[in-house]
């Protein structure tokens, strides 16, 4: 083993990290992450978990409830609503986590440099945070997707240029702490360059927090999408999209409600399981902090 | 002094409100009166290779502000240090962060000072090579080295500081100033937050290396007792300023500043029911410290016309023993009030001896 | 104020853990009334646990056993409700850190009407008046007008001075102390103990002071009890404790004490104490001491006569003038007897 840490031993720290807290005992954590690993795998075997097309058009065979032949129901045009929630659970996790995944990385960075260097660079930086966190999320994700027009890519575009700011703030008060710390003075009385203080000693110190708030961040892009669907600012027809499944069968939730109520469920277990996992690292991180 | 390893000259360092300061200046005041006593103020000292040289004041003297300038870990307002002869002040960053292992510091909560997420030893190999001070093969011997140094066990290496007490949480972090090879040791309050019989271990520690490896050290301490018996040499801080130098030699019954005096006097003696003499006035102070004329004035016996306008300035009275105070510089002996025994079972000699039995 | 009756604590055990891990063990000491008793020891040794046991203060989880009698009072029996009304008006304390005991919205003298209101049927007015003559008492001059100030506006030692005069508003006869000045820079230390001796002398009470400072406590008390590892190891006139320790962490203690070693070089206890509650057979000392024999591990020892008044739980108390010339000191903690475990 080398002395020092090097480039590539960075994600083997992270993924220690990760193991050491699924580990962990603690009923919260663990319903959380078997949950959610139990919606992610079958999302990723949908194809063997139903034999239906989710696209599939049937004519004649529309609004059927549950039954054995369609676990779900169909839906007014005929598809099946188990294999469209399946499917669909791949649009939306991949929602979720790339939603998550690009504000964090570049908020956190932001919020690294903002709050070591502080002075000009911190000052502009929290104006532009301050002016896009008066605006609501939501509205601000549609006003993005309704100027660059529905789908996916645009969707991750405004997601990104709303979200980094929450982690960035996150992230920039807890290194205005950490900078004052000794041990960050230390390594300044050592010589080290900025960027090793910041990303190799406050960083993995200031982080936490920010993954925490990432997991209601995951629910939220969940819920964003699946509004954007309800809007038709959406996935393109005919992908399966939860948000845009309710929003198609609303005329419908009187006379055929399992079209609605099983993506609306998807929704609300998944984020119930997101939110499990964000309670256990909390607690995880108030106690780091504790000691 | 010959060629001292270490000078810094007038540091001043004031933490005021920049926008205080700029609307007082928008409002067309040329001047800016100071709103507060700065941190520091006209600091100057000289530490020789391989010297001690002892910092004693109370909270707010500016001590741990002399720490963060003289390291360049805040830079000051005004004055230089000089380190080798080489100016510090004056560096660009890249420049300075190739200095800066040559002076190190250690600071009072070895809870904080070191980073909970590495090991001991991934802590101390970085300092080694970021600053390619050994070769790669040679890393890990050498941090056996400094943990044997040090007094730690080489099994210490693979832990992290949660798993350590305070005592050998100061002593990693002792290790960890050592890697850099310094020539100055800046001891920043390192063994007040530390139980009695620890921090004679670490005291004792830092006496060893400092003579094993001829380290200069700038010791700091609120303590008086701890810092005499460390440093032949000891400034006196009081609201910003160095007050009094009592060079080597000089017993602390004969300091000179009214300060000084008072705080030998008010020192908890180990001798029983001490506390029968007289109550003085009462040193507190509900507000902040004058801004103009001599800091100490509000509580000293020996105020009189000039303290109220004229900071003194600090100037020797005999040799090396240095005082800040127009009342012990005007000549003659001061009606000083009586400073008792200090210590146990008879006061210190004059003169400084440690180690002898 | 009632007169001070003697505080007689007898074989007291505090443990957490129902019972597992005791953390004060077998203390015994009295203050007799009118007088300070000083315990000293370092940060672990379970001398804030005694205090705050006295006074039914202990954390959640902690069980005390033993006897505790104020006067006719056994403290130990006494119900929640007893309790309150002894604290403050019969017995009170003094912590720590006075930034954290006092309300920071409340005006100083409204912290201490408060605590006069809360003992005494006074109307406002008095209790503020009153409040205003106990700042004096205390030492802090203009009481007047420095008592409309709120506590941020203080300084360490002035809301020491506020604290002290909060826990004598009822007129306690037993005031306890858990080191009351180790916040303070040291003039100001000076002062406050000074305070704390001219009320302990005026009126009478009882003091119980709690300190890692030797120096606090010598000044102060006329008798003292050192600590280590939950256990009392020495007990004595506080003069006789410092000039003629009869228990080698005594004597390692001051031999620590730049104060002392002044003239000669520091001589530190190798290794560090055991931590709180650690099951101990023999002599909690043993790993560290120099003096250590393996009849010290065996059982528990007891705390025997070794002079007038004066107690060590010590079997070779006749060995100690042995220590005082000893050899090369130790400056590695893994060095000399016991080894710190990382």
């Amino acid at each position: 083993m080398t002395a020092s840490v090097s480039a590539p031993a960075l994600p083997a720290r992270m993924l220690r990290s990760a193991w050491r807290f699924a580990a962990a005992p603690g009923w919260t954590r663990r319903i959380g992450l078997i949950g959610l690993a139990v919606i992610v795998l079958a999302a990723v075997c949908a194809p063997f978990l139903t034999p239906y097309d989710p696209t599939a058009l049937s004519t004649g065979t529309g609004l059927r409830g549950p039954s054995a032949a369609h676990l779900f129901g169909t839906d007014q045009l005929g598809r099946d609503v188990f294999a469209r929630v399946l499917y669909g659970a791949r649009i939306d996790l991949q929602i979720g986590f790339i939603g998550v995944a690009i504000p964090l990385v570049a908020g956190v960075v932001i919020g690294l440099i903002a709050g070591y260097y502080g002075g000009v660079l911190d000052a502009v930086i929290g104006r532009v945070i301050d002016v896009v966190v008066a605006f609501p999320f939501l509205v601000l994700v549609i006003a993005i997707v309704a100027m660059l027009g529905p789908g996916l890519v645009n969707f991750y575009i405004a997601v990104s240029i709303v979200s980094w700011v929450a982690y960035a703030r996150i992230v920039r008060g807890e290194t205005l702490l950490a900078k004052n710390r000794e041990y960050v003075l230390s390594a300044r009385a050592l010589g080290y360059r900025d960027a090793r203080i910041m990303f190799r000693h406050i960083l993995p110190n200031v982080v936490a927090p920010a993954f925490v708030f990432g997991m209601s961040d995951f629910i939220l892009d969940i819920l964003a999408g699946a509004s954007l669907g309800f809007f038709g600012l959406g996935v393109p027809q005919p992908t399966p999209e939860w948000g845009v499944m309710i929003a198609e069968g609303r005329n419908f939730i009187l006379t055929a409600p399992w079209v609605v109520v099983f993506p609306g469920f998807a929704i609300i277990v998944v984020g119930f399981f997101a939110s499990l996992l964000g309670d256990a690292l909390a607690d995880q991180v108030r106690h780091i902090d504790a000691r | 002094m010959p060629d001292p390893i270490l000078r810094a000259t007038g540091l001043s360092k004031s933490y005021h409100h920049r926008w205080a300061s700029a609307l007082d200046r928008l409002r067309g005041a040329r001047e800016v009166p100071p709103r507060v006593r700065p941190a520091l103020h006209d600091v100057s000292f000289d530490l020789g290779s391989g010297e001690v040289l002892g910092v004693v004041g109370e909270s707010g003297s500016g001590k741990s502000t002399l720490a963060r300038c003289t390291t360049l870990l805040e830079r000051p307002d005004a004055g230089r240090v000089l380190f080798d002869g080489r100016d510090l002040t004056a560096m660009r960053s890249a420049e300075l962060r190739h200095q800066r292992r040559h002076i190190q510091i250690v600071f009072q909560d070895p809870y904080s000072s070191l980073n909970p997420r590495y090991t001991v030893q991934s802590q101390l190999a970085e300092v080694l090579t970021v600053h390619r001070l050994v070769a790669r093969s040679e890393v890990d011997a050498r941090v056996s080295t400094l943990l044997d140094q040090v007094g730690l066990a080489s099994t210490a290496r693979h832990r992290y500081p949660a798993d350590f007490s305070g005592g050998q949480r100061q002593r990693i972090c002792i290790a960890r100033a050592l890697a850099a090879a310094p020539a100055v040791l800046v001891a920043d309050e390192t063994v007040s937050a530390l139980d009695v019989s620890i921090q004679a271990q670490i005291i004792n520690l830092l006496l060893d290396l400092q003579e094993r490896l001829s380290l200069a050290m700038i010791f700091i301490s609120h303590n008086l007792h701890v810092v005499r018996y460390v440093a032949p040499r000891v400034a006196v801080m009081f609201g910003g300023r160095i007050v009094e130098v009592i060079p080597a030699g000089v017993a602390l019954e004969d300091a000179r500043h009214p300060y000084t005096r008072a705080l030998i006097a008010a020192l908890p003696r180990l001798e029983a029911g001490g506390l029968d003499a007289l109550e003085g006035p009462p040193a507190e102070l509900a507000g902040t410290l004058p801004v103009t004329g001599c800091p100490f004035r509000e509580r000293c016996p020996l105020r009189h016309e000039p303290c109220e306008t004229v900071d003194p300035a600090l100037v020797p009275v005999h040799g090396d023993h240095l005082v800040a105070c127009h009342a012990a510089t005007a000549g003659g002996a001061p009606p000083l009030p009586p400073v008792g025994g200090g210590g146990f079972p008879a006061g210190p000699a004059a003169g400084h001896t440690r180690r002898g039995a | 104020m009632r007169a001070s009756e003697p505080l007689l604590v007898e074989h007291l055990d505090v443990a957490f853990a129902h019972g597992t891990r005791r953390v004060v063990r077998d203390v015994t000491f009295e203050v007799p009334p009118g007088e300070a008793f000083g315990l000293v020891g370092e940060s672990g040794s379970g001398k804030s646990l005694t205090l705050r046991a006295i006074l039914g203060l202990l954390p959640q989880g902690a069980r005390a056993s033993g006897s505790i009698r104020y006067g006719d009072r056994s403290l130990l029996d006494l119900s929640g409700a007893e309790f309150q009304r002894l604290r403050g008006s019969t017995i009170a304390m003094v912590f720590q850190d006075p930034m954290t005991a006092l309300n920071p919205v409340l005006r100083v003298r409204d912290s201490i009407a408060q605590v006069i209101q809360a003992h005494d049927r006074v109307d406002r007015g008095s209790a503020r008046t009153r409040a205003v003559e106990l700042m004096e008492r205390v030492g802090i001059s203009d009481a007047a007008r420095r008592s409309l100030a709120y506590p941020h506006q203080f300084s360490g030692g002035m809301r020491q001075r506020v604290v002290i005069a909060m826990a004598l508003a009822a007129h306690p006869s037993l005031l306890l102390a858990d080191e009351p000045t180790t916040a303070l820079d040291v003039v100001v230390q000076g002062e406050i103990l000074r305070v704390l001796h001219r009320l302990r002398r005026e009126d009478g009470m009882s003091l119980l002071l709690v300190s890692h400072d030797f120096g606090v406590v010598a000044g102060l008390c006329r008798r003292a009890g050192v600590m280590y590892a939950g256990e009392l190891v020495e007990l004595g006139p506080t003069s006789e404790v410092l000039f003629r320790p009869r228990h080698p962490y005594t004597v390692g203690l001051i031999d620590s004490l730049p104060e002392t070693g002044q003239r000669r070089r520091l001589r530190p206890i190798p290794g560090s104490q055991p931590e709180a509650g650690q099951p101990i057979v023999g002599c909690s000392f043993a790993p560290r001491c120099p003096l250590a024999t393996g009849a010290c591990r065996v059982g528990p020892i007891p705390l025997e006569t070794a002079g007038a008044g004066h107690l060590s739980r010590c079997i070779h108390v006749d060995r100690i003038p042995e220590l005082r010339g000893r050899g090369s000191p130790p400056t590695g903690e893994h060095e000399g007897a016991g080894v710190v475990h990382a």
